[in-house]
């Protein structure tokens, strides 16, 4: 029982991590202050998300 | 027992395979800013032998002579109305974010004489990046545009063209030299100051700043045609989607 338990923990934090991470980068508006989407923001940057190889 | 461990063999498979997958699919977002502007108008008064001795001098001229594109959205907004400004808790359209570039694209050379001016010294005496912008912005590096893609270079190009530079060859508008210009300070493998070039198209990403009157590095940096700006970088590892 205890390991069953202790499994299911380990999988609820890792999806917990997974969760909060997608939702910073949701939760960011692309031409917000800070945001990180591609594209020009408010405070004149240009943003590229790219991947890294 | 043996169901014990068949559990861990997944577990460990999982957290090895989520592992194995972020770093094929790594990500990051870099930042590229607006161009520092330089006051010129005050700038002439602090090259060659006025050039300051002491770096608390120097820190001075670039705490108080170069203004971040944020605030000259805010002090060029009265006589440019076209000019939105973010109210807590609301995001421009794009449409008002390339209006806002424009107007104070506009505003910098009508209002404030933008010159692509500097002096090369004060580059490379001071953090500019991290005064202006925060500890994490730095100038860019040889090794920064080496790591970027002709994709990446033709991204930066079009997002300013679809902001309004559509003359980052050359324009009939004065104004749009300065922001809309692919020429920044870089430093180089070396150490030295240069020039790099953003430009999709071009040949030679890094070159001896445009300097071909002989003048020293405290000496004001007119270009020699081209407009060089401080534009700083910030590269930011991104969670894997």
């Amino acid at each position: 029982m205890h390991k069953y338990l202790a499994l299911l923990g380990l999988l609820l934090l890792a999806a917990c991590g997974s969760r909060n991470a997608q939702e910073t980068l949701a939760g960011a508006d692309a031409g917000a202050p800070g945001a990180l989407t591609s594209g020009l923001r408010y405070d004149g940057a240009v943003v590229i998300v790219r991947e890294v190889k | 027992m043996k169901r014990l461990l068949a559990v861990g063999v997944v577990v460990v498979a999982a957290l090895i395979g989520q592992r194995a997958w972020a770093a094929l699919t790594a990500r990051e977002a870099v930042e590229i800013s607006a161009p520092l502007f330089p006051d010129t108008v005050r700038l002439q008064y602090q090259y060659g032998p006025n050039y300051p001795t002491d770096q608390a001098a120097r820190e001075k001229i670039v705490d108080e002579e170069f203004y971040v594109f944020e605030q000259l959205l805010v002090s060029c907004q009265p006589n440019y109305p076209a000019i939105t400004l973010q109210q807590p808790g609301t995001a421009l359209t794009p449409a008002q974010l390339a209006t806002n570039f424009q107007e104070v694209a506009k505003c910098s050379y009508k209002q404030y004489g933008a010159k692509p001016y500097n002096i090369p010294q004060l580059v490379d005496d001071v953090d500019f990046c991290g005064r202006k912008l925060g500890a994490d912005w730095r100038l860019s590096t040889e090794a920064d545009l080496a790591s970027l893609d002709p994709a990446d270079f033709q991204f930066l190009a079009d997002t300013l063209t679809a902001a309004g530079g559509e003359s980052l060859n050359g324009s009939a508008f004065n104004w749009s030299s300065f922001y809309f210009s692919l020429r920044i300070y870089l430093r180089a493998a070396d150490g030295t100051l240069k020039m790099g070039d953003l430009s999709p198209a071009a040949t030679a990403r890094v070159s001896p700043l445009p300097r071909t009157d002989g003048g020293a590095p405290q000496d004001l940096l007119t270009g020699n045609g081209e407009t060089v700006v401080v534009r700083c970088i910030r590269r930011t590892p991104l969670p894997t989607p």
